[in-house]
């Protein structure tokens, strides 16, 4: 049973990159005058973690929700595994084999965490319903638990217990709705780390829903940046970090520093020096020259440019410098890789030119 | 994210997006007040002008002074004892609490009937009051009598007033504590915080409790009849049995549902009120003001008089009548055969009005939207009419569906069958579930409200049809919510009396019509076992309540 559990997804892992194991083709949905997804396509492999990243009212819940079926799509198709679950047909939720893990676990507080995990098992008899069930619950480390109800267990523990109902019935996809959000900030990290590695090992094709950039970047093979019911980008972690297709991305993912400059042949002239342009993301003569904090170094034994210090934000592994700069209206925040003595009150300023991003004026 | 739970929508899942079941259930419940208003249009053209120069105005002069005359005492009861227990810390207060409820336990025609026989001419107190002051007949001394509208105002009051106080009180222990220091840090003395700040602050819980003190005593054809009130609710009843006018009856209780509807509007409007007050949650009780010992006992004393006059005294007076009775008479087994009849009509109404409301919550809960929740308000419709126009709307439909049925067999069959519904206690089960169909409907809703939209669907992605996570996850998780409601509703059955008492089957009497029966013709001889009985069963919700009570 054990070995049947574990083989979630293998069949169809080895699949190659141009045959997703989930495909959404122009999905939209609205309720009533709101569009709350308009005309969405993407596309995940088997096997690999996809997350939906955006603020809140974006439409990544419902887009999530039209995935499991409990949400119908009002034009566009969904395909599951190569089955077309919503389009010309419309397979019911119970039909589909989704793993759903909602952000309030949904633990259903009258039955134990067995028979919760055990809940998701009915086309199995009793007993090997039994057998898998506990394979799950031993999987995820929480035996212990079993027979008790879920309003005497922590968040993380209801967390886990949510996972494996989840996961039990040997779902294609398991869908996951800010299911880290309701941990505490220490613990997070740790569950998700966790969660993540586990799905990994069992080779299940996720969807994971959050308005956090981080934990996007961080657990995802596939990031899909959302607003306002589109994507407006879609990558690889690294891909929709270094390269944002917008202002609105870059800043999504890090909050910049932003300088105005002015076009030049093939370099960009602001008040802190020339940045070349390596790849003309915007239109106008006028671009504006993002610089997130870390493309900064500091170094108190002086620099190209000279910067005061005006405010140290210390928060233990990091630390946040902001400082004044001739010529610059706004202050420059940088990140302190090294600690600066505490009575520092120059620094001298590096940034990598050729990592800058550059956009429009909003 | 603009709507939590969306069931999937008609074309998609192949439901019909009005669910048959909850139209059914609303076309069973507007189905008799369509029979009432064509009876009341088939009256003769003159009916209406003789009913507006005869019976109407003084049935109209009498609901609407003793409707003003109730909200008057309910208020000042209500609110004064609510203010009285949140207000001040005295010996007993944690007991009065809860005793304050007990009145509720008194049905009214219950209280009237007690009440004639311990206020009496040569009943216990006139008796002591004649011996206190030295008289020796009821001819040289006499207390006003209490079969006058005064009486009547008074009587229902103490009864009716936990309506007032228990969402007064429930305002005064949930909102004013932040609201109450912030006034005394403006300078407001503790003496004058009631009048500055609780009062106003309590007005919409006061209007709601208010109203709903009012619908009861509009409903009420016990008291007023025994103490010779011809309110319009009793003026129905007359009119249909005295000189069988259904027609008549069913334009009087037209009149009586506008007034109603009107109260309905005035409790609605209170509750919108109320919404904007509650939604500070994150405030204290009132502190507790500490008092002397006699204050306290004072206190103590002033909170009693309700419980004694509107619950003790009565309870009291009933128990001792009850025990001399079985002491001389012992139980008759005519009271067997009653109480048979009471539990099975009560237990019938019961089941149907948990059963309908198990399917109304059910298609409202899978099936969101306007037309969806408009029926379902549509349910609701029979808690505000009084059992009487409930009574008269259902003998219309039924005894017309009765003579169609047997005129039908007979002209096919050749058998008549008589009348299968008014004979059979088919339409006393039908207007009580009408009249308690809210009840149900409304907590079980309520009870589902509290589970989220996650969990259904969550049960759907492992793999459960919408009625297999009903019965797994809604009923279960609501099961104190229906089983309240049940109780509710089979306690509010026993103690009905007006659709009791006109659709019962021909020679069957139930606690509450046996109760009248002996009211009415003065004697008294088993009545106060069965009152007793009725008071006994009717504590139960009001040990329901405290326990809500006691968890806020």
């Amino acid at each position: 049973m054990a070995r049947e559990f574990e083989r979630t997804g293998s069949e169809t892992s080895g699949s190659v990159a141009s045959d997703a194991f989930l495909r959404l083709h122009q999905v939209s949905r609205s309720f009533g005058k709101t569009a709350a997804v308009k005309s969405v396509s993407l596309a995940v492999r088997a096997g690999k973690v996809l997350s939906l990243v955006g603020p809140s009212g974006c439409g990544k819940s419902t887009l999530l929700r039209m995935i499991a079926g409990v949400e119908h799509a009002d034009q566009g198709r969904i395909v599951i595994d190569g089955v077309e679950v919503d389009g010309a047909r419309f397979v019911q939720p119970e039909e589909r084999s989704v793993g759903f893990v909602f952000q309030d676990y949904a633990l259903f507080p009258h039955l134990t965490v067995r028979e919760n995990v055990l809940f998701g098992l009915k086309r199995f008899d009793r007993s090997s319903a039994r057998a898998k069930a506990d394979a799950v619950i031993d999987r995820i480390g929480i035996m212990h638990l079993a027979g008790r109800y879920p309003a005497s267990l922590s968040g993380g523990e209801q967390q886990r217990v949510a996972l494996a109902r989840a996961l039990a019935p040997d779902p294609k996809i398991v869908l996951m709705d800010e299911p880290f959000s309701n941990l505490d900030q220490g613990l997070r990290a740790q569950v998700r780390g966790e969660t993540l590695a586990l799905l990994k090992g069992l080779e299940t094709t996720v969807v994971l829903v959050t308005h956090d950039p981080q934990e996007a970047l961080s657990a995802a093979d596939q990031v899909v940046l959302m607003k306002r019911g589109e994507v407006i980008q879609a990558g690889s972690p690294y891909d929709v970090y270094d390269r944002p297709v917008s202002a609105y991305a870059a800043e999504f993912f890090a909050p910049s520093n932003k300088v105005q400059g002015v076009l030049r042949g093939n370099r960009v002239d602001t008040p802190l020096g020339a940045f070349p342009v390596l790849e003309r993301t915007f239109e106008t003569s006028s671009p504006i020259v993002y610089i997130r904090p870390h493309m900064i170094t500091l170094s108190p034994d002086g620099g190209e440019i000279v910067g005061k210090v005006e405010r140290r934000v210390f928060s233990g592994d990091t630390e946040e410098v902001v400082l004044r700069i001739e010529g610059l209206q706004e202050p420059l925040r940088a990140v302190a890789s090294k600690r600066l003595p505490l009575n520092t009150d120059t620094v001298g300023i590096h940034i990598e030119r050729d990592k800058v991003l550059m956009f429009d004026p909003a | 994210m603009l709507h939590p739970f969306q069931s999937t929508s008609a074309s998609k899942s192949g439901g019909a997006v009005i669910p048959t079941a909850l139209l059914v259930i609303a076309l069973l419940v507007i189905l008799p007040f369509g029979g009432l208003v064509r009876e009341a249009l088939r009256g003769s053209p003159g009916l209406w002008e003789h009913l507006a120069s005869t019976v109407l105005p003084t049935a109209l002069l009498d609901t609407a002074i003793l409707l003003a005359g109730v909200g008057v005492i309910t208020t000042l009861i209500g609110t004064s004892a609510a203010w009285l227990v949140s207000a001040y810390q005295f010996p007993g207060r944690n007991v009065l609490q809860w005793a304050l409820l007990l009145p509720l336990a008194v049905p009214t025609y219950i209280i009237a009937y007690a009440y004639l026989d311990i206020l009496h001419p040569v009943g216990p107190v006139q008796e002591a009051v004649r011996w206190l002051l030295g008289y020796e007949s009821p001819r040289q001394f006499r207390l006003p009598d209490i079969r006058s509208m005064p009486g009547c105002i008074l009587l229902l009051g103490f009864v009716l007033y936990p309506y007032v106080y228990i969402p007064t009180r429930a305002m005064f222990l949930t909102q004013s504590g932040n609201l109450v220091d912030a006034a005394r840090t403006l300078g407001v003395s503790r003496r004058a915080i009631f009048w500055r700040v609780a009062l106003p602050l309590a007005r919409p819980a006061i209007a709601v409790g208010v109203s709903l003190a009012l619908m009861e005593t509009l409903n009420d054809v016990g008291a007023a009849e025994f103490l010779g009130v011809r309110t319009l609710t009793v003026t129905i009843y007359t009119t249909w049995i005295t000189r069988t006018d259904l027609p008549g009856a069913a334009q009087i209780a037209l009149a009586l549902l506008t007034i109603v509807v009107l109260l309905v509007m005035l409790e609605r409007w209170a509750r919108q009120k109320q919404s904007f007050v509650t939604d500070a949650r994150r405030n204290r009780p009132l502190p507790l003001q500490q008092t002397s010992m006699l204050h306290g006992l004072a206190l103590l004393l002033a909170g009693t008089i309700p419980v004694v006059i509107g619950f003790a005294a009565p309870a009291l007076y009933l128990v001792k009548e009850a025990w001399q009775r079985y002491q001389f008479a012992g139980i008759s087994p005519r009271l067997f055969d009653e109480a048979i009849a009471t539990l099975g009509i009560a237990a019938a109404a019961t089941g149907a009005t948990i059963l309908l409301g198990l399917a109304a919550a059910h298609a409202i809960r899978f099936n969101k939207g306007r037309p969806v929740s408009g029926l379902f308000r549509i349910l609701m419709l029979g808690y505000a009419a009084p059992g009487t126009v409930i009574a008269i709307a259902v003998l219309i439909v039924l005894a017309g569906a009765d003579r169609a049925i047997d005129a039908a067999l007979r002209q096919w069959l050749g058998v008549s069958v008589g009348l299968v519904f008014l004979g059979s206690g088919v339409a006393v089960v039908y207007a009580l579930t009408v009249r308690f169909l809210a009840i149900s409907a409304g907590s079980i809703e309520a009870g589902f409200a509290r589970i989220p939209g996650s969990f259904d669907q969550v049960a759907r992605t492992l793999g459960h049809t919408p009625s297999d996570t009903f019965r797994k996850i809604h009923i279960p998780l609501s099961k104190t919510m229906i089983s309240a409601a049940a109780i509710l509703v089979f306690v509010d059955c026993v103690k009905e009396l007006p659709a009791t008492l006109l659709l019962r089957p021909l020679n069957v009497e139930t606690f509450a019509t046996h109760l009248y029966g002996e009211a009415a013709r003065g004697t008294y001889e088993e009545g106060s076992i069965v009152a007793l009985a009725i008071v006994a069963i009717g504590i139960i919700p009001v040990i329901l309540l405290s326990r809500v009570g006691a968890k806020h």
